[in-house]
């Protein structure tokens, strides 16, 4: 190194100029680019940056509420029937009108009542008059034949004791005469002849004593007439009662017209003219239950009836049968006693059902449960060291749902008790994601 | 002619040292597929080789934005390796030229003994002395703190070294000159010793940067906190989907090398060639 130069050294003025000083400076202009990126890094990161609300796992009892639809039946109905064939004067209630006991349902027609009892009686006194008929017809038969019974044995014995003297007189004559008389061959075909004269006679004799024995063809038609006589009888019984009645046709119990066969101007049929539902004996709700539902119901649930179109409300019923269903096995039937105190028709109804779950150590809001289409997750707030420091991260935990209604879900996990899980978030995030927990 | 054949021979081994850079020039300003496609057999175990083009197909800033604008743990690792590189530098500038000064100038009993065993110190990889270094620091409770990178450093014994050579091509009869026009020690080293020597000391301060700026071992060693890593310890982390934004942060990472070296280009050739003499 010259020496001169060693002593002689100075800064040059015009370092700035020189490829050092374009260095100097390129490196100052470097490192303020570095801190303006910097800052808009810093901002990028920060609206990028999903903000997120937090809940924590609670304990809790998931509550159940249930609506089920279904329809409401009678325990039993009531039939009512009249007389065919009589003309219906006026009809005083409607299907589906509530009916006490001694209620008019209908009115038939008094004259014409008449009429058919008129008819009926005389109907009864032909089945009478041809069961007289029938009845001596089978008497004079039967002695007509043990006459001739008896006619028939006498002629028989008659028979029996000419042919005989026939039989005997010719074997007389015939023993008379010696074997090789002239006569002795036509005596001897006389006494043939004879002898098959009263074997025919008698054979004959003998079936007119057969015959006259053959029994009688059964005959029942008197019976049957007393059976006709019976039913018209019973029937001008009926008829005399609504005549009684002065035609009215009655319901004998408190209820429900469920179904009315009979119409004002025409005449009453031979079938079922009314179907009340007896309100004495209650009435039933039935409903068919999805089997996801009918998991979560159980026999003697209290259930609170509504019924559809009123503002009432029963209550402190329960279910009282619950099985699976005939048509489907996916599905099952329950049923609701309704007490017969109500006067409830038959119609659509609605049950609610509100079922406390066993209390469950970790529930969240269903909001916080997410799924990847084959396990269901939450995103946990966790901490996680990185370059910036300590950044927020979601972190994946797969749970298993135990029990969950429209709200809450209970879910099975090893969660410490003040696990923040994510909630909501403003933009959608993957677990991993860093984010950022809105303070409440 | 010899001139020529010469030139091209040094030019085509400049272009292939030069490779590297070329490389990672490429790779900055590929998209990702196009670098999925080249680095996959050795990245994603694909069969096949590695193949790559120097010109890509597809070329795209996004690995610069991604890098400068969605990233901004490489710009706290890019402070903190500023914070230490020049925080040694300082603690460099105050110790090792006094003690360089010290080594060259003064009368120091076993000065020769003793400097011999700054250069056996000098000579020892890191690997040696780590432990030491590690039971040190923990019982000093400089772990996971930038001190336990800087201290060790601000008394490293390269500088030192370097520093000597320089203050001792400084003629005697000077300092004899200035001694008797009245100047004390201080005054010596002060208004002759570093203006004479800033040669030296530059050459040191710009190895001492480059050295300082691509630190691995110790922040890995001494520093868990991902918080305090300087930006040597990014590029490691990184891998196949993020290999564009790996070679764009490599660009950036050796910009201020590249200027630090332009600026101090010349003294840099004369503490090179000092730093190999070694008597």
């Amino acid at each position: 190194m010259n020496l001169s130069k060693i002593i002689n050294f100075e800064i040059s003025k015009k370092g700035l100029k020189t490829v050092q000083g374009k260095a100097i400076k390129l490196l100052a202009g470097f490192l303020a680019l570095m801190l303006l990126f910097t800052i808009l890094s810093r901002s990028a990161y920060s609206l990028t940056t999903p903000k997120v609300t937090t809940t924590t796992i609670s304990s809790m009892s998931i509550e159940h509420d249930m609506n089920i639809s279904g329809q409401i039946y009678a325990n039993r109905n009531v039939i009512i029937s009249t007389q065919p064939n009589i003309f219906i004067l006026s009809v005083d209630v409607a299907e589906g009108a509530p009916v006490k006991t001694g209620d008019v349902l209908f009115r038939l027609d008094l004259n014409d009542l008449d009429k058919q009892l008129q008819l009926a009686k005389d109907q009864l006194k032909k089945l009478e008059l041809q069961q007289t008929d029938e009845t001596s017809g089978m008497e004079l038969s039967a002695n007509n034949k043990k006459t001739a019974a008896e006619r028939a044995a006498e002629d028989y014995y008659k028979v029996l004791s000419t042919e005989n003297n026939n039989v005997q007189k010719a074997l007389d004559e015939l023993n008379d005469l010696e074997s090789n008389d002239v006569n002795y061959k036509a005596k001897k075909d006389a006494y043939n002849q004879a002898v098959i004269i009263k074997e025919n006679n008698i054979l004959s004799a003998q079936r007119v004593i057969d015959d006259a024995n053959s029994p009688l063809a059964t005959n029942h038609s008197a019976e049957l007439a007393l059976i006709d006589i019976n039913a018209a009888k019973d029937n001008i019984g009926k008829m005399e009662l609504l005549k009684l009645n002065n035609g009215e046709i009655k319901t004998p119990k408190n209820g429900t017209v469920k179904k009315l066969d009979v119409t004002e101007g025409t005449r009453t049929s031979d079938g079922v003219a009314a179907l009340l539902t007896d309100a004495s004996l209650g009435y039933c709700f039935k409903a068919k239950v999805d089997r996801d539902i009918a998991k979560d119901l159980s026999k003697d649930d209290a259930v609170t009836l509504m019924l559809n179109g009123e503002n009432s409300a029963l209550e402190n019923l329960k279910i009282d049968s619950m099985y699976v269903s005939i048509e489907d096995s996916n599905f099952f039937q329950i049923t609701v006693n309704i007490p017969p105190s109500s006067e409830n028709p038959e119609s659509t109804a609605n049950i609610e059902i509100k079922k406390q779950s066993e209390m469950y150590s970790s529930c969240v809001p269903l909001d916080a449960l997410h799924s990847d289409g084959i396990k269901t997750y939450v995103l946990a707030i966790s901490d996680k060291k990185t370059a910036l420091g300590s950044e927020t991260i979601a972190e994946r935990i797969d749970v298993v749902v135990e029990d969950k209604n429209d709200t809450y879900a209970a879910i099975s996990s090893n969660f410490e008790s003040d696990q923040k899980l994510i909630l909501s978030t403003n933009k959608p995030i993957q677990p991993g994601d860093r984010v950022r927990v809105e303070e409440e | 002619m010899r001139k020529i054949i010469l030139l091209v021979l040094l030019l085509i081994l400049a272009i292939i040292i030069s490779f590297p850079i070329l490389f990672m020039l490429g790779g900055s300003i590929m998209g990702n597929s196009e670098l999925s496609s080249y680095l996959s057999p050795v990245l994603n175990d694909k069969p096949g080789f590695v193949h790559w083009s120097l010109i890509p197909n597809y070329p795209t800033l996004s690995s610069f934005v991604a890098l400068l604008l969605d990233s901004p743990e490489f710009f706290v690792m890019f402070w903190n390796s500023i914070k230490i590189t020049f925080v040694i530098l300082i603690g460099q500038l105050i110790i090792s030229v006094p003690a360089a000064w010290g080594f060259a100038r003064l009368k120091i009993p076993y000065k020769n003994a003793l400097f011999n065993l700054y250069v056996i110190l000098m000579l020892m990889p890191f690997q040696v002395t780590m432990l030491s270094n590690y039971l040190t620091l923990d019982k000093l409770h400089l772990m996971n703190t930038h001190y336990s990178i800087i201290l060790p450093a601000i008394f490293s014994t390269f500088p030192v070294f370097i520093i000597h050579r320089f203050f001792c091509s400084i003629p005697e009869s000077i300092m004899e000159a200035a001694q008797l026009d009245g100047a004390n020690k201080l005054q010596v080293f002060l208004k002759l010793g570093i203006p004479l020597g800033s040669a030296g000391i530059v050459s040191a301060m710009i190895l001492g940067f480059i050295e300082s700026w691509n630190l691995i071992e110790q922040p890995l060693a001494f520093l868990k906190d991902k918080t305090l890593w300087p930006l040597s310890l990014y590029l490691p982390n990184i891998g196949l989907e993020l290999a564009g934004i790996a070679f764009a942060a490599s660009i950036v990472a050796i910009v201020p090398s590249l200027l630090i070296f332009f600026g101090g280009q010349e003294h840099l050739e004369a503490g090179i060639a000092a730093s190999t003499l070694i008597d």
